[in-house]
């Protein structure tokens, strides 16, 4: 079945002139407030991002040494990304850490970013105080192990005669890692001293696993279970964050660090430097979370089967977005 | 109400409360240098007889430019914090087709306490904020007043002027040596008075400064609203 892709250049007048404005992943008229497109990343974004080891803050940083450009072809591919991304007004890359659309980054991509998250707390061993005795760490180690098994799962899958039981199977794992993770991110948040660094490997480890769980489950062309979990996760993740502000949190963060006698000025620097953004990061991640179940919707409303549309976009070698007009829309007709 | 649309409008109470508890403190941050300015003036031309008078000094000459400037600042700081949130969301309500719904004429808001909002398609926007219960948007300056006064003012003032003695001795000897005793008993309170004046309205370690009091005014209509945002289907 053909997928009706729209290419981004052909709403950029109408995001250009504020007739349209993006919502997460969703494109919507903005005197209508209907949807006019879906957003969705290709197998471009990950392909592009792979070698990422720290996800940089602003879509411009990607030319900027964040990413090693080894031939002609990533440098067109990544000026092309960064243009998508700035005409979508997109101001942070909190997208990558969720994916545009349904994810697409595939299981091994996952599980490598995942050891990278765990290689990371690992490192703050030394800035820890009571709370990461062995104990917890030993404990930290066996929910990463879990998660990474998972991931692994779901990336044999298709190996599987059947691979669906074996993706349901994964994904209903993953659900106890992203549930254990949020509660430490809850927790931590909670404290009068936050450790920044912590908070911000939990969350994203979080991100990584309720975003794998969806694209498990469109990979098992569960999509009912998919859109259940997307607008679930997306709701937790909005109240994550959203009872802490930034102010507090910067206090809090700031508390932990050194004395935690800070200036006005160092407190204000901190909150520009680390908090803002990071909580800007997060406001997208959650923005394209929770709209990706609308998506989801619309394939189902238009029969196209998940599994079929995973491939289709996974393929897609020149475009780094591409857009899935809303049915409503005369495009998408 | 749509997820997506609901998560809009959340959106935009969260940027509002954050930017409001940020200007907040930036207002006060900035505010406090004229406060500091006037106390000065005040004590440049405290004489002798002031400093021997203690705490009737304070009463007199601090305390009503200290409240004068905590009203107007807090004043300040809510009315434009009200006036933001009144732009709240503007628009939003005629936005909550789903796709493949075309807007009618008729179409209604139905909120949790009952009220039903009717929303043309065409017509203007319902701002959200206008269907909340005043009891959770309106952010009252004599509210946070009333708790600062509650909690830190008047009680701890400077107890200030503790060369009086000095000075009371120095009396009996006149001349320059009473007019440097005053010299350091002013220096004195100065201190005291920036110590405690910084502390109240801008330390935000201090839970009850003026800054975290009207933070919190903020935090309460926020999550007040994401309540009611939360209510309504």
């Amino acid at each position: 079945m053909s997928i009706p892709f729209d290419v981004p250049r052909q709403f950029a007048a109408g995001l250009a002139d504020g007739s349209l404005v993006r919502f997460g992943a969703l494109l919507k008229d903005s005197g209508t407030g209907q949807v006019v497109a879906h957003l969705q990343e290709t197998g471009v974004v990950p392909r592009l991002l792979s070698g990422v080891s720290r996800l940089p803050l602003a879509p411009t940083e990607l030319l900027s040494g964040a990413v090693a450009i080894d031939n002609n072809l990533k440098l067109r591919q990544l000026t092309s990304l960064v243009q998508t991304l700035q005409s979508l007004q997109y101001a942070t890359m909190g997208i990558a850490l969720v994916g545009v659309g349904v994810s697409v980054a595939g299981f091994a991509l996952m599980n490598r970013r995942l050891k990278g998250i765990e290689g990371e707390i690992s490192n703050l061993k030394t800035l820890m105080e009571k709370q990461f005795r062995e104990l917890h760490l030993r404990e930290l180690r066996a929910r990463f192990a879990l998660a990474s098994t998972c991931l692994e799962r779901a990336e044999n899958a298709h190996r599987f005669r059947e691979p669906a039981p074996e993706l349901r199977g994964a994904a209903e794992r993953l659900a106890e890692s992203s549930g254990f993770f949020k509660a430490e991110v809850k927790f931590a948040l909670k404290e009068e001293r936050v450790n920044m660094e912590l908070v911000r490997s939990f969350t994203y480890a979080m991100l990584l696993c309720d975003t794998t769980r969806v694209e498990c489950l469109v990979e098992a062309n569960e999509m009912d279970a998919a859109m259940c979990v997307a607008e679930c996760s997306g709701a937790d993740w909005v109240g994550l964050f959203d009872e802490i502000d930034a102010v507090t949190l910067t206090r809090r963060v700031s508390a932990a660090t050194g004395d935690g006698q800070h200036s006005y000025s160092e407190l204000r620097e901190l909150r520009l430097r680390l908090i803002e953004p990071f909580l800007q990061l997060m406001n997208e991640a959650t923005e394209a979370g929770i709209t990706r179940a609308a998506l989801i919707q619309s394939l189902v409303d238009r029969g196209i089967e998940g599994s079929e549309y995973l491939q289709r976009v996974r393929k897609e070698e020149k475009e780094p977005i591409l857009m899935l007009p809303a049915l409503t829309h005369p495009a998408g007709r | 109400m749509k997820t997506v649309d609901r998560l809009a409008l959340r959106k935009q109470l969260i940027e509002w409360r954050d930017r409001q508890c940020q200007a907040t403190e930036e207002h006060f941050a900035r505010s406090f240098v004229l406060l500091w300015d006037e106390v000065e003036q005040a004590l440049e031309t405290m004489r002798v007889a002031d400093v021997l008078s203690g705490e009737r000094y304070t009463e007199r000459e601090i305390i009503p430019i200290w409240e004068r400037w905590a009203k107007n600042e807090t004043g300040v700081v809510l009315a434009e914090a009200q006036r933001e949130l009144s732009k709240i969301s503007q628009g939003s309500i005629e936005t909550t087709g789903s796709e493949g719904q075309v807007p009618s004429p008729d179409r209604r808001t139905v909120l949790a306490d009952g009220a039903i909002v009717a929303t043309a398609s065409t017509g203007a926007g319902v701002a959200f904020v206008t269907l909340l219960p005043a009891s959770v948007t309106t952010m009252s300056t004599g509210g946070v007043l009333g708790l600062f006064g509650t909690t830190t003012a008047v009680i701890a003032w400077p107890a200030a002027l503790g060369l009086f003695a000095v000075v009371g001795a120095a009396a009996a000897l006149g001349g320059s040596r009473l007019l440097n005793a005053r010299e350091r008993a002013v220096r004195h309170y100065k201190v005291q008075l920036r110590a405690w004046m910084k502390r109240s309205a801008i330390d935000s370690e201090n839970p009850d400064s003026l800054v975290n009091l009207t933070q919190a005014e903020i935090r309460r209509v926020a999550a007040a609203s994401l309540q009611h945002l939360d209510a309504v289907r």
